[in-house]
């Protein structure tokens, strides 16, 4: 019988001692106390992510005990993580705990009252979430068929396409539409079924609460770190948590949107934390979590590639950058002319991308429905409002700071990628009748609210980091 | 003297825009010239049961299929001079949809309009932007029925009371409260909130409340940087603090809508254990019918391909189906039926609610020597006509 024992909660607080171990691990001399919600936070999502690799490792053949195999071999990773997170406290006599800076009357009571709302909205949506069974379309029809399956069975078989599994008949193995979708998310859900000794969707489901609190704790921590003051970067988790579709993603669990927002969201935060400290194990950290996007879901292929490319291009000297993107076009070019792009087949006028399908390129006039999507209709409140004036109010901080710079190319080209897909390919189709557009488009936002946090810190003139030719900029001391 | 200019600013601003929004037209009163009241006793309940109760009809129960549904016929109702309903209900349960149900001359159709769930108070809709909302009504009422693919359909109805309706002609009150009610009224989960809140329902809707809180917000600053300039710390201060409020404001709404859908869930699932929740779905006869399959096959080896039939109405009940029937190594004969005669050999072919392996000569000529699996242990028969799934066991030839 499922339930909330030892195990399950077991499973809810492993992965984050042993992801707070890897981002101490990773982390540079300690900043105040703000880091221990980064800590906490980033570690509960990159120890979920953890403890999914764990469980495809160590359970492919129990599958039912998917946790049991799991935890010592997770755990073993926190015990050297939280070893290596030791030996870089030492010297660092302040360690997480400095004091906390003193806050005005009229601003702590209205941080404390934030607070108080967004915990009442997490739980709000923990609580929808933990009720019911699976609900929305793509999750029982596609992300949930695997885990569900392998639980049940109570080993894995893997899924093939429908000509394999027909051609094949002996062979264990099955298919479903979504034979070809990354399994990562399907493991997180094999993890915590398997505490809860049983397939319950409820028990499952309430993950999604946790990912979203857990990236509001440890984007409230990065945020301080970058110099925000407390309530300002409060407010901006507020804005997170209470834009309705990223809402509705967590009551109505069960799609992997959410997971690839958010593990794209830490990757940014911990890339611009390097950006403006330059600590090396967090560009590590950002890379590993990119590096995690692919497995989450298809599209996190595309984030991967054009978040490591504008990585990169960061990382270069500057008067190599130009000739690199020249270089890297007419590469492009001549693989488009020469059809070496692997399985993807493009042409002038045509993309073919194997499990996604063919995408003819045409002017499609779907300019309506996306602006019904952003602006009328209420999936975003006022943030598609809001979000231009931003930028056009702090648009010398691009010019200013290498931390906005770089997040806002990361962010023009992914929308770019969007408009292209939405405005000129027949995928057009999911902007028209409202269904996979405003999903492509979340998947982005935490990131977006990176890149507001990242124009709204207070900037402070520092070296130049070394390998460039520019100076840096870095964050006042938390207040 | 500047201060004063600009709340009235403000407030003018305002007021235009919610007018807009209701879609108010200026030459009409404020208050309804015409008003038909039907208290809650003129209406029968024609499917599930109702009993009258000073003035109010009480439903008592819904009928066979859960539904229920209480009508009348108003005597001279033209439609187009009626485009405001007023309806009041008690103790209407969270766990019931809500449809506005009516006939006209011109058409012998039904028209069913989902409308929000209406809570103990006065809920108004703006009926004009319904197109068959035309001629003349011959029959009006309201339909209630679980909320669909939420709520199991035996633990959807509760009794409720129907207090009282009426139509009204065009009036500033009554567009006023439409839009309220449009804007605070709660809508149950779909399956398309995932993917665009607001369009969760067919039902034709007011002017939206983002756009209005936008427009509002953007006179605001309008106005402060008229009359103060825009370089002054005042436009920076208030512009701040309408935004907020702005945003508050949607967020109240939204917190509103949240805590109303939770409601929906909680009626149902609150009281069960965690084993519960998990078994309980809302499409109970697809479940039972999985199940039904998963025993009918448990001898089959894991391997066994199972290919899962319906008929092209079933689509959703038929991906139900087949998640419900995990683990079954389950696949849709839609995405195989490109291989035609050459699917595999002992290839189990499961018909969903679907005669299609009577009626069609295509499917006659297919399963020609294939063998009919009964529930009874796979003794070859050919009756459970009735029954939810039907199996065969796919031969090439005759054995």
């Amino acid at each position: 019988m499922p339930g909330v024992d030892f195990a399950y909660l077991a499973a809810w607080l492993l992965p984050a001692l042993v992801g707070s171990g890897v981002w101490c691990a990773a982390r540079g001399p300690a900043r105040g106390p703000a880091d221990i919600a980064a800590a906490i936070g980033g570690g509960w999502l990159v120890g979920v992510l953890i403890a999914a690799g764990c469980a495809r490792f160590a359970a492919p053949a129990d599958t039912a005990h998917a946790f049991a195999r799991a935890w010592p071999w997770c755990a073993a990773i926190g015990v050297v993580a939280w070893i290596g997170a030791m030996m870089r406290l030492r010297g660092h006599p302040h360690g997480f705990f400095a004091r906390p800076g003193s806050m005005r009357v009229a601003l702590r009571a209205v941080w404390w009252l934030l607070l108080l709302w967004i915990v009442l909205r997490l739980a709000l949506l923990g609580n929808e979430a933990s009720l019911r069974p699976v609900f929305p379309w793509d999750a029982w029809s596609a992300w949930a068929v695997k885990p569900k399956t392998w639980f049940l069975l109570g080993h894995t078989e893997p899924y093939v396409s429908m000509i394999d599994w027909l051609a094949n008949p002996q062979l264990a193995a099955r298919t479903a539409a979504s034979w070809g979708y990354p399994e990562l998310l399907a493991w997180m859900q094999l993890w915590f079924a398997s505490a809860a000794g049983a397939w319950s969707e409820p028990l499952v489901d309430v993950a999604w609460c946790g990912a979203l609190a857990a990236f509001s704790l440890a984007a409230y921590g990065y945020w301080r770190a970058l110099g925000l003051v407390s309530w300002l970067a409060l407010a901006l988790i507020y804005v997170l948590v209470s834009l309705p579709l990223i809402d509705a993603h967590v009551a109505l669990a069960g799609y992997a949107d959410l997971w690839l927002a958010l593990t794209l969201g830490l990757a940014t935060l911990a890339w611009v934390r390097w950006i403006v400290d330059g600590e090396r194990g967090q560009l590590a950290l950002a890379a590993c979590l990119a590096l995690c996007l692919p497995a989450i879901k298809l599209e996190g292929t595309v984030w991967l590639l054009t978040f490591l490319g504008v990585v990169a291009l960061d990382l270069l000297p500057r008067r190599w950058r130009w000739p690199t993107v020249g270089a890297l076009a007419t590469v492009t070019v001549v693989a488009v002319i020469a059809g070496a792009f692997g399985p993807v087949h493009v042409a002038w006028n045509r993309i073919e991308i194997p499990s996604l399908g063919t995408f003819t390129l045409a002017w499609h006039g779907v300019g309506g429905a996306m602006v019904a999507s952003l602006f009328t209709l209420p999936n975003w409140h006022l943030f598609w409002y809001a979000l231009p004036v931003l930028l056009v109010l702090r648009r010398r901080r691009f010019g200013s700071d290498r931390a906005a710079r770089m997040l806002g190319l990361l962010l023009l080209v992914d929308f770019a990628l969007l408009f292209v897909l939405f405005f000129l390919t027949t995928a057009s189709a999911w902007a028209q009748d409202f269904t996979s557009a405003n999903r492509l488009i979340l998947q982005l936002v935490p990131s977006v609210l990176v890149l507001a946090a990242t124009l709204l810190r207070p900037l402070q003139v520092s070296a130049a980091r070394p390998g460039t030719a520019e100076a840096s900029v870095a964050p006042s001391v938390p207040a | 003297m500047r201060r004063v200019a600009l709340v009235l600013a403000v407030l003018a601003s305002w007021s235009i825009l919610l007018f807009w929004a209701a879609r108010v037209e200026p030459g009409s009163p404020f208050f309804a010239a015409e008003q038909r009241e039907f208290p809650g006793d003129d209406f029968a309940a024609v499917f599930g049961a109702g009993t009258a109760d000073s003035d109010r009809l009480r439903v008592t129960s819904a009928s066979a299929d859960f539904t229920s549904l209480q009508s009348l016929a108003p005597s001279d109702v033209d439609a187009a001079s009626f485009p405001t309903l007023r309806y009041r209900f008690e103790n209407f349960p969270r766990t019931l949809e809500l449809s506005l149900v009516f006939r006209t001359t011109e058409s012998a159709e039904d028209v069913a309009i989902s409308l929000p769930w209406p809570g103990d108070g006065t809920n108004t809709f703006d009926l004009s932007q319904i197109p068959e909302w035309q001629g003349h009504i011959v029959e009006i009422g309201f339909a209630e029925f679980p909320v669909a693919q939420l709520v199991p359909p035996g633990d959807g109805f509760k009794p409720f009371e129907l207090v009282e309706a009426g139509l009204w002609s065009r009036s500033w009150r009554g567009d006023l409260a439409a839009l309220a009610t449009d804007w605070l009224g709660a809508w149950s989960w779909t399956q398309r909130s995932v993917h665009a809140l607001g369009r969760d329902t067919d039902t034709p809707r007011a002017r939206s409340l983002v756009l209005c809180v936008a427009i509002a917000l953007g006179s605001a600053l309008g106005w402060i940087a008229l009359l103060y300039g825009r370089r002054t710390p005042l436009f920076a201060t208030a512009g701040l603090g309408v935004a907020v409020a702005a945003w508050l404001a949607l967020d109240m709404v939204w917190q509103a809508g949240l805590w109303g859908r939770l409601q929906t869930t909680r009626a149902v699932y609150a009281p069960l254990d965690w084993t519960a929740r998990e078994r309980t779905v809302s499409d109970t006869d697809v479940a039972a019918a999985a199940e039904k399959l998963r025993t009918m096959l448990r001898g089959e080896p894991s391997s066994s391909r199972i290919l899962v039939y319906a008929d092209a109405s079933n689509g959703y009940e038929l991906l139900r189906f087949v998640w419900h029937a995990l683990p079954l190594n389950v696949a849709l004969y839609a995405y195989a039926s490109f291989v035609g005669n050459a699917l595999p050999e002992r290839t189990l072919i499961v018909f969903y609610r679907s005669e299609a392996w009577r009626t069609s000569p295509f499917w006659r000529t297919f399963l020609k020597y294939s063998e009919h699996l009964t529930a009874s242990d796979s003794i070859h028969g050919d009756a459970f006509e009735n029954e939810p799934v039907t199996v065969f066991r796919f031969h090439h030839a005759r054995r």
